[in-house]
């Protein structure tokens, strides 16, 4: 195991001093990562997956939890092992051109990370190596950021990313805040980059296709909390949690002879500040039942895959008519 | 770092200055100040005029530059020689203003004299009318009370009031930079403590303390400086500190980290080049200011030590002579050309360096 994520824990505090109540952003995630592996995490805007991101990266103080990485434990305390963590883990941020530093030229931006790990190498023959693995030529190590377009940033930032070959590469929507047809270069850079290299990765993001096209084994966030895992084409067939099946059947399909029944929710995602009892999801869930706001379902296995809840769907299931 | 992967492209054209040349956005800033006519033409100005004042020795000075002397070449301005090495009776230091030596050196070869030859400290005592005299061939600007050359003071008394604010801008920046950039990087408690220590700081009555502190030590250059400094640097915390607090969040800042780099870096590479600009923009107006400030405090009497030459003491005198107007008047021009230069400058660098005008 490469990763392993147990019992993680984040908890912001908000309010003013007097009345400071806490916010837990991510809460008891748990899984663990194989060499090889592309893991994705998908759920809605603030389900936590950035914060979960930068909990295991150690940018995030946790509030609980544990995360080992290469059976080291990843501790913000201890500058000096986070530091040697970070030579083998790195991160691809949401915003492409906003995650590079805008005073410095992309030549010196793709070196710096064997600078800062005092990397003896010859920087200019890497910085065009590096250049030319994401398919950029080697007149870019001289422009600035705000000179590239989306697609160009994004090509930099994965330079970035893969330049120390780490053993695991975080990627925080990748393919976010840019069109379509760049999103498709970006996955397959990705997908090629991960065969030639054997990259590990983390992939986050809430586009279930993308997701799809990429990943071997995912995880659905929901409040916080993964709600169901497993193997990416299992959920996909027959999705075990009402949420998961929710999202599918929201994700747009570009086939216009499938007709798919949409699954509408009942509410508005709950405040964190106010947790539903319970499961989570009941004030949403078409399915409901009495048990459900009371008893906080625990994660259980079915087939294949691991689900967080009363009455795992089964396969084709259909919604009860509202 | 920056030259081993920016110049050695090969191929590529602009492969042996891209070191030397600025980056796009100076040169549109560049090009941007060179578009304000009065900015840079007192760029120009003031440039001419301080470089000039660095040569002041060889300007205003009560020595000559070359002497010719019985088959040899002498360097009055750059080194001290004896009254004996020009045939005199004394080995005391040579002072060539004296009748008897002047004739002495014309008689065995020439003397090349500055074009002002009087130094800041001579004292006259040809002098036809009581001093202060009055403008005239020999004196352009009259003397002052004490029959010393206005010109010669002036152009020293520019050349230090320039010196002394370059000086206390430069360190004020590197201290106020410094500060405010520990102050927004790391934000919470070492932001506030020193924030709040900063609030009662600047409440202090500057002048005030000044003043004693002066009647304390004997005023000299440096000490001005230091005293000045105390107080000065807090101009440049609010700017960079508010830089500071915005960037630290961005996701740039987040990705180095991510990387491994450390705070020092990530401070001086990642976050600093940005707050550099609103530091710059402020500079020519802190210069402007520390001037200001050095001059109050010769008019009050409580600055450099007596005898230098100082704009403000020349004002000083100016006000306690009303009967010598051309006093008056020259502190007052020296002074207003000087700022008013400065501001123009400043002006021309504010709006060279504003975003909404640069990519337009």
């Amino acid at each position: 195991m490469i990763l392993t994520v147990r019992d993680l824990e984040v908890t912001f505090r908000v309010g003013p001093w007097f009345y400071r109540r806490p916010i837990v952003a991510v809460s008891r995630v748990s899984f663990s990562l194989r060499a090889g592996e592309i893991y994705a995490i998908v759920g809605e805007s603030g389900s936590g997956k950035t914060t979960l991101a930068h909990a295991i990266n150690g940018l995030q103080k946790t509030s609980g939890g544990e995360v080992r990485f290469l059976n080291k434990k990843v501790d913000l305390v201890r500058t000096h092992t986070i530091k040697s963590l970070r030579r083998h883990m790195s991160m691809i941020f949401q915003d492409p051109v906003g995650s590079l530093s805008p005073r410095m030229r992309v030549g010196d931006l793709i070196a710096e990370p064997f600078i800062i790990h005092k990397i003896k190498r010859d920087l200019k023959e890497e910085v065009h190596r590096l250049l030319s693995l994401v398919g950029l030529s080697g007149d870019f190590a001289d422009r600035y950021p705000h000179q590239l377009s989306g697609g160009q940033a994004r090509r930099v930032g994965v330079a970035r990313a893969i330049a120390l070959d780490p053993q695991l590469v975080i990627a925080d929507e990748p393919t976010a805040g840019l069109d379509v047809s760049v999103q498709g270069e970006v996955l397959n850079l990705l997908n090629d980059l991960r065969e030639r290299l054997g990259l590990t990765m983390i992939f986050i993001s809430h586009n279930l296709h993308v997701v799809h096209h990429i990943a071997d084994r995912m995880a659905v966030m929901y409040l916080g909390r993964i709600v169901e895992t497993g193997r990416t084409e299992e959920i996909f067939r027959a999705p075990a949690h009402p949420y998961t099946a929710t999202l599918l059947s929201a994700t747009p399909n570009p086939d216009p002879d499938k007709v798919r029944k949409r699954i509408s929710l009942n509410s508005e995602v709950p405040s964190l500040l106010n947790r539903p009892k319970g499961c989570e999801f009941h004030p949403r869930c078409p399915w409901v039942q009495k048990r459900c706001s009371r008893e906080t379902p625990y994660h259980s296995n079915q087939g294949q895959i691991s689900v967080a809840c009363h009455t795992p769907l089964q396969p084709g299931t259909q919604p009860p008519s509202a | 770092m920056n030259s081993t992967v920016t110049t050695a492209k090969e191929g590529v054209m602009t492969t042996a200055d891209s070191q030397f040349q600025l980056n796009p956005v100076n040169q549109r800033r560049w090009e941007l100040f060179r578009a304000n006519r009065r900015s840079i033409w007192s760029l120009w100005i003031f440039l001419a005029m301080f470089t000039l004042s660095l040569f002041a020795e060889f300007i205003a000075n009560d020595r000559p530059f070359f002497v010719w002397y019985d088959g040899q070449a002498y360097w009055p301005v750059v080194v001290d020689y004896k009254e004996s090495d020009f045939g005199g009776p004394f080995p005391t230091e040579a002072v060539y203003r004296d009748p008897w030596l002047k004739l002495h050196i014309e008689e065995k070869g020439f003397a090349l004299w500055p074009l002002i030859p009087y130094h800041h400290t001579t004292v006259d005592w040809d002098l036809n009318h009581p001093a202060p005299a009055p403008p005239d061939a020999s004196h352009w600007l009259g003397t002052d009370d004490q029959a010393r050359d206005v010109v010669a003071r002036v152009i020293y008394g520019f050349r230090i009031s320039v010196l002394f604010g370059f000086i206390l801008t430069l360190l004020s920046a590197i201290i106020g930079v410094g500060a405010g950039a520990i102050q927004g990087y790391f934000g919470g408690w070492i932001d506030l403590l020193l924030q709040r220590f900063m609030e009662v700081w600047s409440s202090m009555p500057t002048l005030y303390i000044l003043i004693i502190l002066a009647s304390v030590v004997e005023p000299s250059f440096w000490w001005l400086l230091g005293l000045l400094l105390l107080f000065s640097w807090m101009g440049f915390v609010g700017v960079v500190r508010a830089e500071f607090l915005k960037t630290r969040k961005f996701e740039y800042v987040r990705a180095a980290r991510a990387l491994g780099v450390g705070n020092t870096r990530i401070i001086l590479r990642h976050v600093l080049p940005n707050a550099l600009v609103a530091t710059i923009t402020f500079m020519p107006f802190t210069l402007a200011g520390s001037v200001t400030v050095l001059t109050s405090l010769d008019f009050l009497g409580f600055g450099l030590p007596p005898g230098s030459p100082s704009l403000g003491e020349l004002l000083q005198q100016g006000k306690s002579n009303l009967g010598a107007p051309w006093l008056g008047i020259t502190g007052f021009m020296v002074i207003g050309i000087m700022l008013s230069l400065l501001i123009f400058i400043g002006e021309g660098v504010r709006d060279a360096f504003d975003p909404r005008k640069l990519f337009r």
